[in-house]
């Protein structure tokens, strides 16, 4: 009784903390270790969803010979999606497909957006780029809700339900964790070799490291690709999560600022920190969420205010009272503490 | 030797040019706005000498280390280096070339440790490679190799104590200390010091440049160093540019540039 | 204008002169702070609240809108941008945060200011239920049937695109005698151009920058009520608007204060007339496309002359308009 009550918010809350860990981690990645000011994340998420809503329903279809033309016009998107579910039952071979496709396609836009997007300004001071991808991406989420071809405009479009087999929403959520422990792993891994010292070293002095001999402008427009082909799995999962999306649900505040603002509070060049980070603000977010009716007896507005005010002063009062963040940052530790005790030790007798 | 410094036709560099220089300027300008910081500048650096550019404040040596190494592009004039045309060239493509600087004020990687910040000027660690990183496998030989010559470094700088120290951490003297040693951890041939051992205690700058005279002789490395502190340099260098207002006013051995009442006239001045 | 119509032209004049204001004050305070602020647009959109709310309780209506709003905007908006570089830029510059931290600052702050916008929103509904006034406080039309109106070329039009262009010259005329006449001016030139040595010669920059941070808010303010008699009112107004207001300030040279304004008026009229004239020209519906233009202006400036137009030679000019200058854009290396 008590666990099916439950149950959606619990589904929802580990939902949201793995897709939020996950593209936390990415802006981490590149904001934190490689210091590219990333405003423009959203658009990367956005991406991701753009692909599963209107290019792989296209693959689905021909694999089972259901006709999407009109895929984008939301009158005809419901018939055809229709189809395409009532067919897809039983198929695990298509769904397997599917899925698969629309992973490699939203992480190759993704990467291709990251690097047309930060073309203009790759070159120039922070700040530029910062202003001109956060321009990109309003422009990116303008299109999506002014046209219909890009994801069936204020309507938005639906997407095939690939997870028949069982509750599609349990399902995407475990592998939203799983993608995110992944991620973490993955980035892990990556912030502990040279390549994790090397980001730091040019986010610290970006002239020092090309004065060294470092291509800052190739590795920059590398780690912002890697880290936009993350973010757009989001998208993906997003869309099959609530099986379908418009270009409404990525805006500026919860696909860039709360990022930004679980990596400013748990700590920048730390995922340990992110992770912390990403608990203490979905966490409330859910709390909120789950006992809104309850604070609206208590103040005369809508609590969704409230909680834009309070993470905006969140971030502020952390980057007054202690900017490196929760779990500050460490040494890229690419070999172990004792082993490098060892050579110093070596050193020192000689 | 008298007419040196009047620039040479460029067409007829390749045949004329001596085995032994690496390092060349021609007619070199660059100007800010108004101002023209380095007005006509040509230099020739022989490989295997260390090589010394003096001149009062503001003369105009920072900015020439700066158009040499690839961070200004000149206005006029070109930079050859190993007898390819460097000028223009990026940064990291002219490092790649063999030739590394260093910066008047230092510039460290402040949130990275002493080590780290050693470790990092190391060229073509494959664990660099977004790919390979992931493979520990494929760089962990060579990283322990690194952290072992960056250990050696350290020490010979007295730095290897606050190895696991942010650079923030450290001290004016020992921020220019760490920031010679990640150079010479670079490997490079060619050395552009802009003033080395400013803030440096006199024991420990002597041992800095005998250091340098050892890596000139022992590996033929090539040093083109900016100083001010001349009581401490003079002795181990191979010759001397000086420079005032932009311009080559002298050249020669040490002895004799300091002693031309040119470049005493403009340190007056200056 | 060749098929323009005068109202769109004056609408346009109204829209581009906004943005003309905003942009001007975006690169003020950047001059002083070298951090882009990314609340400048929302910050506007508290003047088109003031304006809302004047126009709600006082009923006004006609010039009395201007009279009575562009005071209480400038000062309103100018204090809450004050306050933004006195309680938090300051303070955080102080203690050694980054251009990144700084940036996300601004970013948080515009979101604050959004969710203040909403709520003073719910509370002006019900004071606008409880007086009977018949205004939106979401998604209220542009109040054009409130502006005074007058004769022009034979048609019958509203004043709003000449009250803000003549504003905008005004701020322009003021702005210049403020900086190059006035000892104050001197010393906020010098303040930015060279804190260290104005320090020295007794400026108190933290001051000048103040002021900077005020006139820029006050006149952000100013262009937020210009923004209310022509586009749609709506607290998220300036999620958007913001990528107009950078595109003028890039356009111009975000260190040259009237080169930022120029642009921000090229910026205004593009994005009216561009698609205006791209939909004769490919013969397809190109409204909505608007900020595409703008997009596009940033992404070829910083492409091609990342200093804006300031930067581009004019050397006669230059020495004329001090502030009309590209320094600080640092293009490094390559
Ligand atoms: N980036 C710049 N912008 C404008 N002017 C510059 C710049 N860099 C150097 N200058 C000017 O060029 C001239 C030469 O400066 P430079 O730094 O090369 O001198 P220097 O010989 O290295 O002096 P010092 O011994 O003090 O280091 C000075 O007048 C300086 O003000
Ligand atoms: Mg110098």
């Amino acid at each position: 009784m008590i666990l099916e009550q439950y149950l959606p918010i619990i589904i929802g809350t580990i939902f949201y903390i793995s897709t939020y860990l996950i593209v936390t981690l990415s802006l981490n990645l590149e904001a934190g270790y490689a210091g590219i000011p990333d405003f423009g994340k959203m658009m990367f998420v956005a991406v991701g969803a753009y692909v599963t809503l209107n290019l792989v329903p296209r693959v689905t279809g021909y694999l089972l010979g259901v006709d999407t033309t009109g895929l984008t016009d939301s009158n005809k998107n419901i018939r055809i999606m229709e189809e395409i579910n009532s067919r897809l039952v039983g198929r695990y071979d298509v769904a397997a497909v599917t899925f698969i496709v629309s992973i490699v396609l939203a992480m190759g836009v993704g990467a291709l957006f990251g690097y047309l997007a930060s073309r203009p300004a790759i070159r120039l001071r922070g700040d530029f780029l910062a202003i001109s991808l956060l321009a990109i991406a309003e422009i990116v989420r303008q299109m999506g809700i002014h046209t219909d071809f890009i994801a069936g405009g204020e309507m938005g479009l639906y997407a095939p339900n690939i997870f028949f087999w069982y509750r599609h929403d349990v399902v995407v959520a475990l592998l939203s964790l799983a993608l995110a422990v992944a991620t973490f792993l993955l980035l892990e891994r990556m912030a502990n070799s040279p390549l994790g010292r090397l980001l730091r070293a040019i986010r610290d002095d970006e002239d020092a490291a090309k004065a060294l001999g470092k291509d800052v402008t190739k590795i920059r427009t590398r780690i912002i690709m890697l880290s936009s082909a993350i973010a757009a799995l989001v998208g993906v999962l997003a869309v099959y999560y609530s099986l379908g999306g418009t270009a409404k649900d990525f805006d500026r505040v919860t696909w860039t600022f709360w990022p930004w603002a679980m990596m400013i509070a748990g700590g920048m060049a730390n995922n340990v920190g992110v992770l912390v980070g990403t608990l203490l603000i979905v966490i409330p977010h859910q709390l909120i969420f789950m006992y809104k009716h309850a604070i609206a007896s208590y103040v005369p507005f809508d609590p969704a205010w409230l909680e834009k005010i309070l993470v905006g002063m969140v971030v502020i009062i952390i980057l007054y009272v202690r900017p490196q963040g929760l779990v500050p940052e460490k040494p890229s530790r690419t070999i172990s503490y004792v082993r490098v005790r060892d050579f110093l030790e070596q050193a020192e007798k000689e | 030797m008298a007419s040196l410094s009047e620039p040479r036709p460029a067409m007829m560099l390749e045949e004329e040019k001596e085995e032994d220089v690496v390092l060349e300027t021609s007619s070199v300008r660059k100007t800010f706005g108004g101002v023209v910081a380095v007005d006509d500048v040509s230099i020739q650096v022989k490989k295997g000498t260390i090589t010394m550019i003096i001149g009062p404040n503001g003369s105009g040596k920072t900015t020439l280390i700066n158009v040499i190494s690839g961070f200004y592009l000149p206005d006029r004039g070109r930079v050859y280096y190993k007898n390819i045309d460097i000028t223009g060239m990026p940064p990291h493509k002219i490092f790649e070339l063999g030739l590394v600087r260093t910066f008047q004020i230092p510039r460290l990687f402040h949130n990275l440790t002493v080590l780290e910040n050693m470790l990092v000027a190391y060229p073509g660690n494959p664990g660099e490679n977004i790919g390979v990183s992931l493979a520990k496998k494929r760089w962990l030989k060579v990283e322990e190799e690194v952290v072992e010559k960056a250990f050696r470094l350290l020490k010979f700088f007295n730095l290897d104590h606050l190895w696991d120290s942010p650079a923030s951490n450290l001290s004016g003297g020992q921020m220019k200390l760490l920031d010679v040693a990640r150079t010479l951890m670079s490997g490079a041939e060619t050395m552009l010091m802009d003033e080395p051992i400013a803030g440096v205690n006199p024991a420990l700058a002597h041992e800095i440049f005998s250091y340098l005279v050892k890596l000139k002789n022992e590996m033929k490395i090539t040093f083109l160093i900016i100083e001010h502190r001349l009581e401490i340099a003079t002795r181990y260098v191979d010759w001397v540019y000086a420079m005032a207002r932009g311009r080559i006013i002298s050249q020669g051995k040490p002895k004799q540039v300091l002693e031309d009442p040119l470049v005493i006239e403009s340190y007056l001045e200056g | 204008m060749i098929g323009i119509s005068t109202i769109f032209f004056l609408e346009t004049l109204a829209y581009a002169s906004t943005l003309a204001l905003l942009s001007l004050g975006l690169s003020l305070t950047y001059t002083t702070t070298r951090v882009p602020n990314f609340a400048h647009a929302t910050i506007a959109s508290i003047g088109t609240y003031v304006l809302l709310t004047v126009v709600g309780l006082m009923r006004l209506r006609g010039l009395n809108i201007y009279l009575y709003s562009i005071p209480a905007a400038f000062i309103t908006v100018g204090i809450i941008t004050l306050l933004q570089y006195v309680l938090v830029l300051k303070p955080l510059a102080d203690r050694g945060n980054g251009l990144i931290g700084l940036m996300i600052s601004t970013l948080a702050l515009d979101i604050i200011l959004m969710g203040v916008i909403n709520i003073y929103a719910d509370f002006l509904l019900q004071t606008f239920k409880a007086k009977k006034v018949k205004l939106q406080v979401r998604d209220q039309p542009a109040l054009r049937s409130y502006d005074a109106r007058i004769e022009l070329f034979g048609q019958n039009v509203n004043v709003s695109g000449l009250v803000a262009f003549a504003t905008l010259i005004a701020v322009a005329i003021l702005l210049w005698l403020l900086l190059n006449k006035t000892k104050t001016g001197i010393a906020m030139r010098a303040a930015i151009e060279n804190p260290a040595l104005a320090e020295v010669l007794g400026v108190n920059v933290n001051r000048m920058y103040m002021l900077a941070w005020f006139l820029a808010g006050g006149l952000a303010g100013v262009g937020g009520v210009f923004m209310g008699m022509v586009q749609k009112i709506s607290p998220a107004m300036g999620a958007l608007l913001i990528v107009s207001v950078f595109a003028g300030s890039i356009a111009g040279g975000i260190t040259s204060v009237f080169g930022s304004m120029l642009g921000g008026l090229l910026v205004g009229f593009a994005e009216n007339f561009g698609p205006y004239y791209s939909s004769l020209l490919l013969n397809m519906d190109m409204t909505g496309y608007d900020k595409m233009f703008s997009l596009g202006i940033i992404v070829v400036v910083l492409l091609l002359v990342p200093g804006g137009l300031a930067s581009l030679d004019l050397s006669g000019l230059k020495k004329r308009l001090p502030l009309l200058r590209a320094g600080g854009v640092e293009v490094s290396g390559e």
